[in-house]
């Protein structure tokens, strides 16, 4: 279990230090942010837009085929790319800065 | 009601006529004497009156009133077709109701003693009217009205009726009533008076007078008992009112999906625990109580789900367990792990588009205008993370730093994008600390998997079969298995990876460096000599012994095939150490594509083909190379063309069934590693020490690469280890800095020659390459 944590710290860790990464946020099924490279404010802000955003498109992938689930999503836009990986216990969101 | 009271109301009407025809008879009569009073006469409902005035209406005018109503029309019928015949229609009610009062006046029936009284009592009288026998009263009319007649002429008459049928007691009211009814009957004749009340008075005394009759005392009896009436109880009870919950939700497909995955799981471990349950009963019945026969004692069992319940909890271990600082589950950790490394593998997507791009698409469009020759373009640069090169820990003792030479790279056989890379030294032998790192093209920045190992790597080796095995040569003699899956224990999220089996010292190991490990793939399943499908490792090592070691169940056991002598500089051997034999030390080997034997090269320069019981072939012993050979590699189209390369510059092509080599070329410096082309049976690729990359064809040219570029910097770092991949059009070349570059072969240097329809691959190539070798004999 020990080992375990430190696995995922040390995998977090080195997302972090990846190019162009600009912050991990891990939150818990409640929202709250558990793990977070980011300054408060911000955190707190992806907590809650991507929250709801990882919710309706796990109910459009679920409506569209009860079986299915969402594993995975990424946003890109101008500035960055937001990757979030949903699960029932936890989020992990990354933000990364578009390489060109 | 109605239509008898209409009756009552006609006979009435006829009483009046008849009253009124009386007086008009009596007048007729005293005036002419002449007729006779039997004229009087009449029938019952059929009245004859002669009006008074004969004179004004001439005959007799015979009216007669009957409830019928003689416009009417009888046996109306009516066609109905659906029964095609006339049908009787039912008369309706042909009575119109002209007068109805409902009074509250309630029928007595009149006794004796209150005949009296009730002859004077109006409201008597009224509901005297309203008796319901029509016809009787009718009668009793007729028989009065003949009675009024004979009462009004005799009013004693009447007086006498009056005491016959009246009472004793009341005797003297009762004639007086008779009087004044007589009298009051007679009234309305002198008077006129056409009041109905008063008129129906004087019937109803006419009606006493004559046939009323007082109900026998004697005969009835009345009696009248009242039970006890039980009294009326209220009894309520009133319960506590239910608790009330207000519950909104939302469901969809999705939800009711998994609630029935839940429900399903739940029930599958019930019957998984009641299988458990019934498992040991029957253990426990079949151990504690032979006697007892097959049905399950019902005293028995009970004790047995008691003992056996107490088991099963204990080996689920509590899944949802919430840790301190994260509060995720353990499966949860486990999860988000495996979601970080998906994660991580995007960022590099990103980070890295522009070679990944490259690596698949690009294709050097310059390479038409300078055919044959052609270009490498970097790609990846592979690096181990500065963290695993430091020194580490293991067992309690500080390890040095591992050095950072690549000495192999080996790619694996099921997964296209999959490397191993190991890291020793090349110099020093006895480095204390080496390093697997199994590393994805897909992520050039963190390898899949690495494991750490107590001693430099000297060589890698993938299993062609269960490709997840991976031999591990070191420095210090050991030979190593490491099992690279990743298991994930589904109860605790234990993650167990990189499962090393290691030779032991206890079992035999070899004291010196081992240079060159392979796996030898088990081709032929029924061998006589090693039927089973066990691992099978050849393994070579500084003091010239080429051994087998056999992998079973985790443990590594080692068979010695052959000590190759010592062959070269007869001056030492003249010298000689007494006794003391010199034995060949090895430093490459390559085993035959069809398993057969092996060629170990030796630090002496000879070429020593090994067959698989460890007897030297009679073509062998070769001396290839001046000094140390570096790389021996067969051909992977042509089976009996090898390459070895060594520190004498030269890179050699032989023929195993030629003494001489067939192809010389000359590098101008230490030729560090060489590889045949699996693209074309007659490109090979080799790298001297100098940095540069050198790749010919025989096909093409033979003096001229097709392409000569330096790779790594001089001085800086110097090439070690080079490998083409099998699947890809890359090579990867290690360097002494512990990086691996990895290369893209432009178009030029990966041609594959047409096939033609009727003849296979292999063969095209083969010939291509027999070929050529025939214009160099």
């Amino acid at each position: 279990m020990q080992s375990s944590n430190s696995e995922i710290e040390e995998t977090l860790k080195r997302i972090q230090s990846h190019k162009g990464v600009i912050g991990v946020v891990v939150i818990n099924n409640e929202g709250i942010p558990i793990k977070s490279t980011l300054d408060n404010a911000t955190t707190i802000q992806y907590a809650g837009l991507i929250s709801q955003l990882a919710d309706k498109a796990c109910s459009v992938v679920r409506e569209l085929d009860p079986t299915n689930d969402l594993t995975f999503f990424r946003i890109r836009t101008k500035k960055h790319e937001i990757m979030v990986a949903p699960d029932k216990e936890y989020m992990l969101i990354v933000v990364q800065n578009q390489s060109d | 009601m109605g239509p008898k009271l209409l009756q009552k109301r006609i006979s009435n009407l006829h009483h009046k006529l008849l009253v009124n025809r009386i007086r008009a008879a009596d007048a007729k009569h005293h005036e002419s004497h002449a007729k006779k009073p039997n004229d009087r006469r009449w029938e019952a409902q059929n009245y004859t009156w002669n009006v008074d005035d004969d004179e004004e209406i001439p005959g007799t005018v015979r009216i007669v009133l009957s409830a019928a109503d003689p416009q009417r029309t009888k046996n109306q019928v009516v066609y109905s077709i659906p029964d095609r015949c006339f049908i009787p229609l039912t008369p309706e009610n042909s009575s119109v109701e002209l007068f109805d009062q409902t009074s509250s006046s309630v029928y007595v029936e009149p006794t004796a003693a209150s005949d009296a009284t009730n002859a004077f009592n109006p409201v008597l009288a009224v509901t005297d009217q309203a008796r319901p026998e029509a016809d009787l009263t009718t009668s009793d009319a007729d028989d009065t009205v003949s009675e009024a007649f004979d009462g009004d002429r005799s009013i004693d008459t009447t007086f006498g009726h009056g005491t016959s049928g009246g009472n004793a007691a009341g005797g003297n009211n009762t004639s007086g009533a008779a009087l004044d009814t007589s009298r009051s009957d007679h009234g309305p004749m002198t008077e006129r008076d056409d009041d109905p009340m008063e008129m129906n008075a004087g019937v109803k005394s006419l009606v006493k007078r004559k046939g009323a009759k007082g109900i026998n005392h004697f005969s009835y009896c009345d009696r009248a008992t009242q039970t006890t009436v039980p009294p009326v109880r209220s009894n309520a009870i009133q319960t506590e009112a239910p608790p009330r919950v207000s519950f909104t939700s939302l469901t969809n497909a999705w939800i009711i999906y998994d609630a029935y995955h839940q429900d399903l799981a739940a029930q599958q471990h019930k019957i998984q625990q009641q299988a458990l349950i019934n498992s040991a009963a029957e253990v426990v019945n079949k151990g504690g109580a032979p006697s007892t026969s097959s049905t399950a004692p019902v005293g028995v069992a009970p004790d047995v789900s008691v003992t056996s319940t107490a088991a099963p909890p204990a080996t689920p271990t509590v899944v949802f367990q919430p840790t301190g600082e994260t509060a995720l589950s353990q499966a949860g950790v486990s999860r988000l792990d495996a979601s970080a490394h998906v994660i991580e593998r995007m960022l590099n997507q990103n980070t890295y588009d522009d070679i990944a791009q490259d690596f698949k698409y690009w294709e050097d469009a310059a390479d038409e205008y300078r055919e044959p020759e052609g270009t490498f373009m970097p790609l990846w640069r592979f690096t181990p993370p500065a963290t695993m090169l430091r020194m580490f820990e293991e067992n309690g003792c500080m390890r040095n730093a591992v050095p950072s030479h690549i000495t192999a790279i080996c790619w694996n056989p099921h997964y296209k994008d999959l490397f191993a890379i190991g890291l020793g030294s090349r110099d020093n032998m006895t480095a204390e600390s080496g390093l697997v790192c199994v590393f994805s093209l897909k992520s050039p920045t963190h390898p899949e998997r690495s494991a750490q190992l107590q001693a430099g790597v000297s060589s890698l080796d993938f299993h062609p079969e269960f490709w997840q095995l991976l031999a591990v040569g070191m420095h210090d003699g050991h030979v190593a298995v490491i099992d690279l899956t990743v298991r994930k224990d589904s109860d605790t999220f234990a993650v167990t990876n990189l499962i090393t089996y290691r030779s032991s010292a206890m079992r035999g190991k070899r004291t010196v460096p081992i240079t060159q490990i392979n796996i030898k793939q088990i081709l032929n399943h029924n061998e006589t000599v090693c039927s089973n499908r066990n691992l099978r490792l050849f393994s070579i090592s500084m003091d010239g012994c080429l051994c087998l070691w056999l992998f079973v169940q985790g443990e590594l056991y080692p068979t010695e095939l052959i000590t190759l002598p010592f062959q070269g500089d007869n001056k030492l051997q003249d010298n000689n150490f007494g006794t003391l034999a010199l034995t060949a030390s090895c430093s490459c080997m390559a085993m035959h594509p069809n398993n057969s034997m092996v060629l170990v090269g030796t630090d002496q320069g000879q070429l020593w083909p090994v067959s698989n019981e460890g007897e030297i072939l009679n073509w062998g012993p070769v001396n290839a190379h001046q000094g140390p050979i570096y790389t021996v590699q067969w051909n992977p189209f042509h089976h009996q063309v090898f390459i070895s390369c060594g520190t004498d510059w030269l890179v050699k092509i032989w023929d195993q069934r030629e003494k001489e080599a067939l192809v010389v070329i000359s590098l101008g410096c230490c030729v560090e590693d060489c590889a045949f082309s699996p693209f074309s049976s007659t490109a090979f690729a080799c790298m001297s020490s100098n940095g540069k990359v050198l790749l010919y064809d025989l096909n093409i040219c033979l003096h001229k690469p097709l392409c000569s570029q330096r790779i790594t910097p001089q001085r800086r770092a110097q090439p070690t280890v080079l490998s083409i991949a099998p699947f890809h059009p890359v090579i990867l070349v290690g360097d002494d800095k512990g990086h691996v570059t990895c290369l893209k072969l432009s178009p030029n240097l990966r041609k594959v020659s047409r096939v033609p329809e009727s003849s296979r691959a292999i063969e095209v190539e083969m010939d291509k390459l027999e070929r050529n070798l025939q214009y160099i004999r």
